[in-house]
């Protein structure tokens, strides 16, 4: 009887020695996700380079882990961030305490807000954790809505 | 109304007086009926049809806010009846036709009723597919609300608000139809002080406030319960801050005092506590500057030179300025009295006779006029009192009697307040400082022919030769007079008499007030324009009283005092602020506590407090007096702090701190008992301790006493007359509480001289003209604007305006200060 069993388990490993491995080498190689994955947030701009976040923290409201923070301002003909009279003036993500749920996204109203693929989310600081428009601001003029969301 | 009327809402039976709408019957027994234009305040409308509901005999739905119920009415709302169903889904799917829906960008997004309605009672989709009613995007009515007409509902509350409340011309609905909409008026200046509850009573959001346009949203905002101090009306508020900064103010409702309103001042003022100047650190001067320094430094200073002060027996004085809540006050009083040993204290701005304390004395131990009193009474008298611009909230009730009540109004003053324009009231127009004489004349009235009982004493001071002549010098005809002592001798005890702590600058006219006030068995109410300065009184921040309106003189009453305290106290009087300040020189030290004399007193007290050898400011800013002083030590501002604030009634409300202090800024009770331990004396640490001694010396209440006969003072003439000056400050002015309120300071009047057109015409000035304006301190120059609201022979200055400052011409040794004016 253990003879059989020993038997029938080297034959799995067998098999697998001859299948391709699942493993790949990060960083130097990426591999492509599941087109909902939930990754680092993006703020998207529309064609004409105008921000497409108003400033309306329904995202931030949204959010099961308090995790992003908007302070809202009015745009001025001299300082026109977005269509319409609302910008966000200061937002921020804080990954340390994102769950990475997607509710955000879900509830913004102009598709601001989206997910990417990126999902290497690490630091070595609170601060660097806690991302502002800076760096989740798209700096490419339409760039889309690609990724989930 | 005070019959009863049985009626069944959704089956349940209530009875109610006859008269009550459908809607709040419902109310009473929580069942809520979606509305938009009804609100308790104002009167029904019917504007906007959420309110449908099923009545039974009737083959229409009716509107709950409009239909009174009748005896057996029988009501189905939307609980119950799928008629009223129907109706509501309809209503709302309609106003939501032409509604943007940027609930994203919207500021009532959130806390809309709209929102929040359509949720619970509307369709879920709409079958609308057209083009919506476009306007351009927000219209600015003033600086400080902005209307956007696309959110509108059109329900009128705004408007209503406007004519019904407030009674300002300032928007109305135009046009009909779809094209229906609020608009500002254009050719009138926007004055109101009152708008900022017309974004808070909208119930949509299209009118929004400059100082909160997308600042925040309602679930980042922490509440906190509040009270309003920067005036003595005692709005009940909420302060709501987000991040340890206060974002808006909202009003609270207490139907006792502020019903729910609060004005602009109280509203939009708050980014004050953010400002540069704000003293954040214990500064001390050191070879001419003012240097950061540790506390434990400030005190050691201060006890060290109020240690050496007090071996020479240099007198010490202390001045409040009506900023203080009523534990730092009473800290202040135990401080200054029990502490330092002086009798110099004073939070006064004004110098009175030796009745005011009697008055102020006997009114703090006795129950006095309140808000609900004003809105019953036939007869109120009005003195020395801007409420408009002094207390704005008690101006919303007094127009509330006048217009709903029937009630009547006499003030007498030298200019006429904006209550004169309202049916029942009448303006008796009176040279500055004869108000005396005008009231002992209306008490002679009541007293001699109409055999009002009073006391010897009283009669004979009526009958002094003074009164004639003062009388003479008001100006005043005898009919207006003849007016007043009959509507009160018909009023009597119903009537209520306000006294504005500017009454005190027409000697003798408190007294002659409070006592017809209580010759008549009236009400009687003092309104001071500071919110502390009720409970500096009370806790004897005045040269002659003692805590709980106890008089320096009484043996018996400075022995309760001291029992409590376990200090002696100095026997006798103290001076008023002018006497302190103007031999400030002499002084071993002055202390600041909330006070600006400054500023208060212009030049005089600039040059006061530059004499003074050493000067403590306790404040929150750097002052023009603080700047000046040798130690500043920093305070909490009002939403810093914990504590009782007592409004112009003697009403107290309790407050809670919303926001962490600045710096390291703290109370000033906890200033002064830090600085008692340098000093080596024991003081309660604790504010529970000084409440419960607070507790221990408030005095039983008594029946309002007369005070003895009024010595009033005749008007000086002069080389400068013919023209009095006339000057006080406005609710909007460039005082150091609001430096830095933006938008609300857009509002301010702007600062002119207002003349009577009979005056203006032998000067040859037409509004608009420069005029000049000079006393014996200063002159200045400012366009004329002409106005029979004012006695012939004054002028009226704001007292503190941008670029035009009264203040610097009053003298601040005469009750009222002769002017020249000309053409400039
Ligand atoms: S993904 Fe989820 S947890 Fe992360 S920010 Fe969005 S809502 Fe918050
Ligand atoms: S990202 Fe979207 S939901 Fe968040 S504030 Fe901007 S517009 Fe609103
Ligand atoms: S602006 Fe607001 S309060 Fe005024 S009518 Fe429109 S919805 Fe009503
Ligand atoms: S009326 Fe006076 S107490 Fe009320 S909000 Fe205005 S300033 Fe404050
Ligand atoms: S609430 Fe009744 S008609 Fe508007």
């Amino acid at each position: 009887m253990a003879v059989v069993d020993i038997a029938r388990s080297l034959l799995v490993t067998a098999k697998h020695m001859f299948r391709r491995p699942v493993t790949f080498q990060f960083p130097e190689e990426k591999k492509p996700f599941a087109a909902r994955y939930h990754g680092r947030h993006r703020l998207n701009r529309y064609a004409d380079g105008l921000e497409k976040c108003i400033g309306c923290e329904l995202c931030a409201w949204a959010c099961p882990a308090d995790a992003i923070q908007v302070v809202a301002a009015e745009n001025t003909p001299a300082a026109r961030f977005s269509p319409g009279e609302r910008y966000a003036a200061d937002y921020q993500i804080n990954y340390l305490r994102c769950i990475f749920c997607g509710l955000c996204i879900e509830a913004c109203p102009t598709r601001a807000l989206t997910m990417t693929h990126e999902f290497d989310v690490e630091d070595d600081s609170r601060e660097k954790l806690i991302v502002g428009k800076d760096r989740l601001l798209a700096m490419e003029k339409a760039l889309g809505e690609e990724g989930a969301g | 109304m005070s019959a009863e009327v049985t009626v069944t809402i959704d089956g349940r039976e209530i009875a109610v007086p006859a008269g009550t709408l459908v809607i709040r019957a419902a109310e009473m027994l929580d069942i809520y009926i979606p509305r938009f234009c009804d609100h308790p305040a104002l009167a029904p409308h019917g504007a906007c049809r959420q309110c449908m509901v099923e009545v039974e005999g009737q083959r229409k739905p009716l509107t709950a806010c409009t239909t009174p119920v009748t005896q057996g009415m029988a009501v189905r709302t939307q609980h119950t009846s799928e008629m009223a169903r129907e109706a509501q889904r309809g209503v709302l799917e309609m106003l939501l036709i032409n509604h943007p829906l940027d609930c994203p960008v919207c500021d009532k997004g959130g806390e809309c009723p709209l929102q929040d309605q359509t949720l619970a009672f509307g369709p879920g989709a709409s079958r609308f597919a057209g083009e919506k009613r476009r306007y351009p995007k927000p219209v600015r009515i003033s600086p400080l609300i902005l209307l956007d007409r696309e959110r509108c509902v059109l329900c009128a509350r705004c408007t209503r608000f406007s004519s019904e409340i407030s009674g300002d011309r300032f928007i109305a609905l135009f046009e009909r139809g779809a094209l229906q909409q609020v608009a500002a008026y254009e050719d009138e200046p926007y004055e109101s002080p009152f708008s900022g509850n017309i974004v808070q009573i909208c119930p949509v959001g299209a009118l929004t406030a400059e100082p909160f346009r997308f600042r925040a949203r309602p679930f980042d905002l922490t509440s906190t319960p509040s009270v309003c101090t920067l005036c003595a009306s005692g709005c009940r508020t909420i302060v709501q801050t987000r991040r340890g900064e206060v974002a808006r103010i909202l009003a609270s409702e207490d139907p006792e005092v502020n019903e729910e309103w609060i004005c602009d001042k109280g509203r939009f003022s708050f980014p004050r506590a953010q400002r540069p100047d704000r003293a954040t650190e214990p500064l001390v001067r050191k070879d001419g500057e003012l240097v950061a320094v540790s506390w434990a430094e400030a005190a050691a200073l201060v006890a060290e030179r109020v240690g050496s002060a007090r071996e020479r027996g240099a007198p010490i004085g202390v001045l409040s300025g009506g900023r203080l809540a009523d534990e730092d006050a009473y800290a202040l009083s135990r401080f200054a009295r029990g502490v330092l040993g002086t009798a110099d204290v004073d939070s006064r701005s004004w110098t009175a006779d030796g009745e005011e304390d009697a008055v102020f004395a006997s009114m703090l131990g006795s129950p006095g006029a309140t808000y609900s009193d004003i809105e019953v009474s036939p007869l109120v008298l009005l003195l020395g009192c801007d409420p408009r611009e002094e207390s704005p909230i008690l101006h919303l009730r007094l127009r509330k009697a006048l217009n709903r009540r029937g009630s009547a109004l006499f003030e007498v003053g030298p200019r006429a307040t904006a209550l004169a324009r309202e049916p029942g009231a009448r303006s008796i127009l009176c040279s500055p400082g004869t108000e005396a004489g005008v009231l002992l004349s209306v008490a002679w009235l009541l007293v001699n022919p109409f055999g009002l009982p009073v006391d010897d004493a009283t009669k004979e001071g009526l009958s002094s030769p003074g009164r004639a002549a003062l009388r003479d010098a008001s100006g005043v005809a005898d009919e207006p007079v003849l007016a007043l002592a009959e509507a009160l001798r018909a009023a009597g005890g119903r009537a209520v008499i306000l006294a504005g702590e500017r009454l005190s600058r027409s000697p003798g006219a408190l007294a002659v007030a409070w006592n017809l006030a209580c010759a008549l068995g009236a009400r009687f109410g003092h309104v001071p324009r500071r919110g502390g300065f009720r409970g500096e009184l009370w806790a004897g921040l005045h040269p002659r009283l003692l805590p709980g309106g106890r008089r320096v003189e009484d043996p018996a009453a400075r022995a309760e005092v001291e029992r409590v305290w376990g200090a002696s106290l100095p026997p006798v009087a103290g001076r008023c602020a002018r006497a302190i300040l103007s031999e400030a020189g002499s002084l071993g030290a002055l202390f600041l506590v909330g006070a600006d004399p400054a500023s208060d007193f212009a030049g005089f007290g600039a040059s006061a407090v530059e004499a003074a050898p050493f000067v403590v400011a306790q404040d929150l800013f750097l002052t023009e007096s603080s700047r000046r002083a040798d130690v500043v030590l920093p305070a909490r501002g009002p939403a810093e702090r914990a504590g009782t604030s007592t409004d112009w009634e003697g009403r107290a409300a309790e407050f809670e701190a919303a926001v962490a202090p600045a710096g390291l800024s703290l109370a000033d009770r906890d200033i002064l008992a830090m600085l008692s331990g340098a000093l080596g004396e024991a003081f309660p640490t604790r504010t529970r301790d000084l409440r419960a001694e607070m507790r221990v010396l408030e005095r039983s209440p008594q029946a309002p006493a007369a005070v003895g006969a009024p010595t009033p003072a005749l008007p000086e003439p002069d080389g400068l007359r013919p023209f009095s000056l006339v000057t006080y400050p406005l609710l909007l002015d460039a005082g150091t509480m609001l430096a830095g309120s933006g938008a609300l300071l857009e509002i301010a009047r702007r600062a002119c001289v207002e003349m009577h057109p009979g005056d203006a015409a032998a000067l040859g000035v037409s509004p608009g003209d420069p005029v000049r304006v000079a006393s014996a301190m200063g002159e200045i120059v400012g366009p004329a604007r002409l106005s029979a609201g004012l006695a012939r022979g004054s002028v009226f200055v704001p007292a503190n305006q941008e670029g035009l400052r009264a203040l610097a011409l009053v003298d601040p040794f005469a009750p009222v200060t002769a002017v020249r004016v000309e053409r400039a």
